[in-house]
């Protein structure tokens, strides 16, 4: 018999001493940590600040800033650039408001831009900025330029926004090829806001790195030097990150990492849910605990986020959290779900619904990871391991508040990595979060933005682009001369084609249109699916959930990008299968590895085709496997550039014979897990060696014969297992070719990290936890892989 | 050709180099071994290790980029030069050496009795400031002055837009004398720009408007951004009279493409001969930029010549419609009911009607309902304007009489019965009439409106006439 809810015990420390007490919970947590509660360092309001700001502060009831805040502000009024690295909620955004605000009220023509990853962070911040300028009396005003500003609103921008909130795709595409028309805005640049740092790694941090280069130049030439202010998520190198982002010397950056802003009590949880089937070692769904614990929480009054890993985990989930509390007369409004492809007014409602506290919980995926202001929430509860240290710690940061106690906790799925944190949960909390690579000068990136920098402003033929050498940019420009796009006419480079590079130039590896999904009954728009989600989630029969609600697709209009559907009552969802198949397309280089032979190792171009194969009909609660379907979609395909290593079949197979002293084969199929060990570990050595985040680059063990048929556990001979490395990315940016001329260094540094690591049978950070086939594990089977074909021990 | 070559190749070129360009390409492969094994930074990047590390990145940077750049031979850039110095001699420009630079420059002179298709040269003089402010729709223009107007036309590095885009050749004619002179200043290397640039402010400052197709969105955009690239200080911008609002306006109901060689061809009677399409002309230059290859520029330099002398033609052409002259009949239906349309927001009521009236006479001869709705349309409203509503109803009656089922006309019909007769029932029965015309909900209101009134109307019903 439930309570009433006024009997009901209420609040985060209730529920965690019951979870304690009670041996179901307490039993099966690997970890438990306790942060106590931490009072505020404050600071006085940096003397420079104009008096209309620190006016509008005390009207706000703010007479200190916290520590963290006031360094922040003094370096950049001081005209350093400067990198915030606090934890989420720890007040960043007045860190740049404060001084942007201060250069629009001493000069009325300065001008600062603002940029961010999403729309939806534009828009806090262009409100909040806002709000303190009428606050302060400061008659400037804040203006959004991106996509879907109409061109009336981009003339105003350009005339007279004081503060241009944009970001950096539109900065790449839209405002740095036409800097003549933003001459006004560009000679007064003061300030430029790029927040959500830790978000630009690998390829396309890369990329911004230019973009930023550029908009320097550029400014330059209108006469301004603007000072950077950024701020980023907690990663293991901010200060480098920025330094090489906007490509100054590290020591030239204000680093603030120490936050000064109070923190309540905080207790972070790791839960491994409890064997329910001990001969199969199966778990208990970790969806459905986590979905448990989040139950106890909002029971107990507390607000809630519970992350899912995916947008179907995150649709189930609400419908499961929804339906453990209506026995509890928890109004099923207070539970919302979150995430890409909701219509942004349901985002906004639900966005405002968590600040009000008319929303106690909401299920959502990464897209609340970033500072998307939904006030302050008790407890979050993370199901799955989200892939790195660094994002499991910033959805921790969503919980928190600075007076009151809080909890997080992440539930281990069954997956291997997750299971390896269960058992080493020290690999979660004693290590610093993962660094923020990227690499501007891959040769690739770099010649792209330096046609696109061409086209904005010829080059001098003395002129350095950026921090590369003069003598680099110079071979770099007769070279696009000799390819017709360039012409050097007196001491210039000027841009003669008839092309606007930054178009042919995408940031993000991204590009199709969004996928419609409309509901035929009310012949409405009800949400929105990327182009590659689509193929997964849209396909004819699948279910499409949306708020808890279940429609069924009737059509999908491929070609035009439109799903419709019908609101249906399934009891169940669907859940796609695919296939990743890699074929080579053309060989362009062939070498040796070590002992191998010349032709185990190649570099060219390769399609990889993701195929949606078929779905099948899980039923809610039970998971029961209610049935399969077919998919009919055109298969995903991206041409792109690999390189590849073929471990020879007969090799294969005499570790394979393997036998241990008992008398028992390894098996084929360890083997293969040992290469997959292999990969991963390769993976690791090559994203760091090439300074790119792991999703730049993919990888798949397949055939090298014709790539689609993966080798087969009879160990039929012919199949030489291949690692195929790729970039992730249409067309290459030039990573792979970089892998192949270092395979062999990266080879020897694989060894090194697997050897020198301290786990015993592999773990996230070297080989990744194998499925535990035959007696070996993936660890050791990784290792003697790599000394049968010869790669020695770095000396 | 290695993998990476071929890469950059597609990275440098939007279109895959043709066949004699790749082979004339130098040999060497990138292909090679880094002798050097860079040091990896595995472990945390020390700080005193940052600059080391960017020094050595710098290097390998420096060693893939030679590998792609081969420096062409001095050769081979010397041929380059001569026959860019070959081919000047082939174009009709001359040298003309100014305080600021020297720049190319071509003059053309005609009399203004020469003829354009039909159209002499001297029609343009004929316009007067209020003609030209009707059919641009735009008051700034009421002091438009033919014989101060500067007719402007660009050939541009590009078609996109966007700061990289120059404009090579300009071409800018004005009337001097009784003749139409034409200037066209050509940029032989981009470092020339400046000195193009001064001779061309000259003019603009000398001018007291602008005649372009399409100016107002590409051409001074574009010129705009070049001064403030070459540092220059913006040239004046004078009232400006872009034609090819006015000739979509007019003549956009006869013709789906109101390019300028298409209202040449159909509205002047002018067909080039030999005429190099707007597509192809960035690529001409930056052949002759890149192989002095001159032959391609020449007609180039004759498409520019055209466009500003048709400009010139079109302006003689649209002002002696505006003022009501068609001596040739040239003038089609669909034109009239356009330049009515267009004196109706202009607001020359008095035109908009003549316009209108010839449109609805000539097109109810010819049978064509649409111009005849159009044209009754213009009518009505602009009688409406002037608050004459009975010659109103009278223009609108005659659409219905070509056009029965004009729903526009029918709703129009009905709102003059209902507030200036105060007569429900025709108001009611053209409202019946009016489906389409207006939102349904809006046309549901009025419905419910006229019929109530005439339910507790006490007069009988009007009678049938």
């Amino acid at each position: 018999m439930p309570k009433a809810p006024w009997e009901r015990d209420r609040g985060v420390e209730h529920v965690v001493e019951h979870w304690l007490a009670r041996g179901e919970v307490s039993d099966c947590l690997s970890a438990h940590e306790h942060y106590p509660a931490r009072t505020a360092k404050t600071a006085a309001i940096p003397a420079g600040l104009h008096g209309s700001l620190r006016d509008a502060l005390s009207r706000r009831g703010i007479t200190s800033l916290y520590s963290h805040q006031a360094e922040a502000v003094s370096s950049a009024l001081a005209r350093k650039h400067t990198i915030i690295a606090t934890p989420t909620a720890s007040g960043k955004s007045l860190c740049y408001h404060l001084p942007v605000a201060d250069a629009l009220a001493r000069n009325p023509n300065a001008r600062a831009l603002y940029l961010f990853p999403t729309k939806a962070l534009s828009r806090d911040q262009e409100l909040s900025i806002r709000a303190l300028l009428d606050d302060a009396g400061i008659a400037r005003t804040a203006v959004t330029f991106d996509g879907d500003t109409a061109g009336d609103a981009r003339r105003a921008a350009k005339a007279k926004g004081g503060v241009i909130v944009s970001n950096p795709d539109m900065l790449h595409a839209g405002i740095l090829p036409h800097h003549a028309t933003w001459a006004g805005a560009l000679s007064a640049l003061e300030y430029v806001v790029v927040d959500e740092l830790h978000t630009y790694k690998g390829v396309l941090g890369s990329h911004l790195a230019h973009v930023l280069r550029r908009l320097q130049r550029v400014a330059r030439f209108h006469g301004s030097n603007p000072t950077f202010i950024c701020a980023s998520a907690t990663i293991g190198n901010p200060r480098e990150h920025a330094a090489r982002l906007i490509g100054v010397d590290p020591e030239s950056i204000t680093l603030v990492g120490d936050s000064g802003a109070p923190s309540g009590d905080r207790r972070v949880l790791l839960y491994n849910p409890p064997v329910v089937n001990a001969d199969l070692g199966i778990r208990q769904s970790y969806l459905k605990a986590a979905v448990k614990l989040t139950s106890d929480l909002v029971r107990a009054d507390v607000s809630t986020i519970l992350f899912g890993a995916s947008r179907t985990n995150v649709e189930v989930m609400l419908r499961y959290v929804r339906s453990a509390l209506s026995k509890d007369d928890v109004p099923q409004e207070w539970i919302q779900a979150y995430r890409g492809g909701y219509l942004p007014e349901t985002r906004r409602r639900i966005e405002r619904g968590l600040r009000e506290g008319a929303i106690k919980c909401v299920v959502a995926t990464n897209a609340l990871e970033l500072g998307i202001d939904v006030g302050e929430l008790d407890a979050v509860v993370c199901a799955g391991y989200p892939g790195s240290v660094a994002a499991t710690w910033q959805r921790f940061g969503r919980a928190g508040r600075r007076q009151a106690p809080s909890v997080a906790v992440l539930v281990a799925s069954s997956n291997p990595i997750d299971q390896y944190l269960a058992r080493e949960p020290r690999y979660l909390f004693g290590r610093s979060a993962e660094e923020a690579r990227i690499d501007p000068d891959n040769v690739e990136i770099f010649v792209q933005h330096l046609k696109c920098a061409s086209f904005e402003l010829p080059f001098a033929t003395d002129e350095a682009y950026a921090d590369v050498a003069q003598d680099v940019t110079q071979d770099a420009l007769a070279y696009l001369a000799r390819n017709g796009v360039l012409h050097k006419s007196g001491t210039r480079w000027h841009w003669i084609a008839d092309q606007y590079p930054a178009q042919s130039v995408g940031l993000r590896s991204t590009g199709m249109d969004n996928f419609v999904v409309i509901d035929v009954e009310r012949s409405q728009a009800i949400g929105e699916v990327d182009w590659k989600g689509a193929h997964t989630s849209l396909f004819e029969q699948a279910i499409y959930q949306l708020e808890a609600d279940t429609y069924q697709v009737e059509r999908l209009d491929y070609d035009n990008r439109k799903a419709f559907v019908r609101k249906v009552d399934a009891d169940y969802f669907t859940d796609a299968s695919t296939a990743v198949s890699v074929s080579v397309l053309d060989e362009s280089e062939r070498g040796s590895v070590f002992a191998l032979p010349e032709n185990v190792c190649a570099l060219g171009e390769v399609e990889v085709t993701e195929r949606v194969t078929g779905f099948k009909k899980v039923k809610f609660f039970t998971h029961e496997n209610l049935g399969y379907g077919d998919v009919r979609l055109p298969e995903v395909r991206m041409q792109t550039s690999a390189f590849w290593l073929t471990f020879p079949e007969e090799r294969v197979q005499a570790l394979a014979a393997v036998e241990d002293g008992i008398g028992r084969v390894r098996g084929r199929s360890a083997v293969l897990d040992g290469i997959r060990g292999v990969a991963h570990a390769l993976e690791a050595v090559t994203s760091l060696a090439l300074m790119c985040d792991p999703r730049d680059l993919g990888y798949t063990l397949g055939d090298k014969s014709d790539g689609t048929s993966r080798p087969m556990k009879s160990g039929a001979p012919g199949f030489d297992p291949t690692i195929f490395f790729f970039d992730n990315a249409a067309g290459g940016v030039g990573l792979s070719a970089r892998a192949y001329e270092l395979r062999e260094n990266l080879l020897v540094q694989s060894r090194e990290l697997i050897e020198s690591c301290a786990c015993v049978e592999g773990c996230p950070a070297c080989v990744s936890p194998g499925e535990g086939r035959g007696f070996a594990s993936r660890k050791e089977v990784a290792l003697e892989l790599l000394r049968d074909v010869g790669v020695p021990r770095r000396h | 050709m290695s993998n990476l070559r071929k890469r950059l190749q597609r990275l440098a070129n939007a279109t895959e180099p043709t066949e004699a360009e790749s082979s004339a390409e130098p040999g060497p492969a990138t292909r090679r071994v880094i002798d050097r094994e860079p040091e990896l930074p595995i472990a945390l990047e020390a700080k005193d290790e940052a600059q080391e590390a960017r020094r050595r990145r710098i290097d390998e940077l420096r060693e893939r980029v030679r590998a792609l750049a081969e420096k062409p031979s001095k050769r081979s850039e010397r041929a380059t030069r001569e026959a860019k110095e070959a081919a000047l001699s082939e174009l009709p420009f001359i040298r003309h050496e100014r305080v600021d630079g020297a720049v190319d420059v071509r003059t053309r002179v005609y009399d203004v009795t020469a003829r354009h298709g039909h159209v002499p040269l001297k029609a343009a003089l004929d316009a007067v400031g209020a003609s030209v402010a009707t059919l641009a729709i735009d008051r700034g223009l009421s002091d438009f002055d033919p014989t101060r107007a500067l007719f402007l036309d660009t050939e541009t590095t590009g078609l996109s837009g966007g700061t990289g885009m120059m404009a090579f050749l300009v071409g800018a004619g004005r009337f001097e004398n009784g003749q139409f002179v034409v200037e066209q200043w050509f940029l032989r290397e981009p470092s020339e720009e400046p000195a193009l640039l001064l001779a061309l402010r000259e003019r603009i400052e000398s001018a007291t408007s602008i005649v372009s197709f399409n100016g107002k969105a590409f051409d001074l955009p574009l010129l705009r951004a070049r001064y403030v690239m070459n540092r220059l200080g913006a040239p004046p911008s004078p009232p400006h009279f872009d034609l090819v609002h006015v000739a979509r306006r007019i003549y956009g109901d006869r013709m789906r493409e109101c390019r300028l060689v298409h209202l040449e061809r159909d509205v002047l009677g002018f067909v080039r001969e030999g005429d190099v399409h707007g597509s192809e002309i960035p690529a001409r230059y930056s052949e002759f930029l890149r192989r002095g290859n001159a032959a391609g520029l020449v007609p180039v330099i004759e498409h520019n010549l055209w466009d500003v002398i048709a400009m010139a033609a079109l302006v003689g052409e649209l002002v002696a419609r505006a003022s009501g002259g068609d001596a040739l009949g040239r003038f089609e239906a669909s034109d009239m009911a356009g330049l009515a349309k267009t004196a109706l927001r202009a607001g020359d009521h008095s035109l908009a009607i003549a316009m209108a009236g010839d449109a609805l006479a000539h097109g109810r001869s010819v049978g064509e309902r649409a111009v005849v709705s159009r044209a009754g349309a213009v009518a009505a409203r602009a009688h409406r304007k002037r608050g004459e509503h009975a010659l109103s109803r009278e223009a609108l009656l005659k659409v219905i009489e070509s056009a029965p089922d004009d729903a526009h006309a029918h709703l129009e019909l009905s709102k003059i019965y209902e507030h200036k007769y105060r007569d429900s029932f025709r108001a009611l029965e053209h409202a019946r009439r009016a489906i389409g015309a207006e939102k349904d909900e809006s046309l549901a209101k009025r419905l419910a409106r006229l019929e109530s009134r005439l339910r507790t109307s006490t007069l009988k019903l009007p009678g049938i006439d």
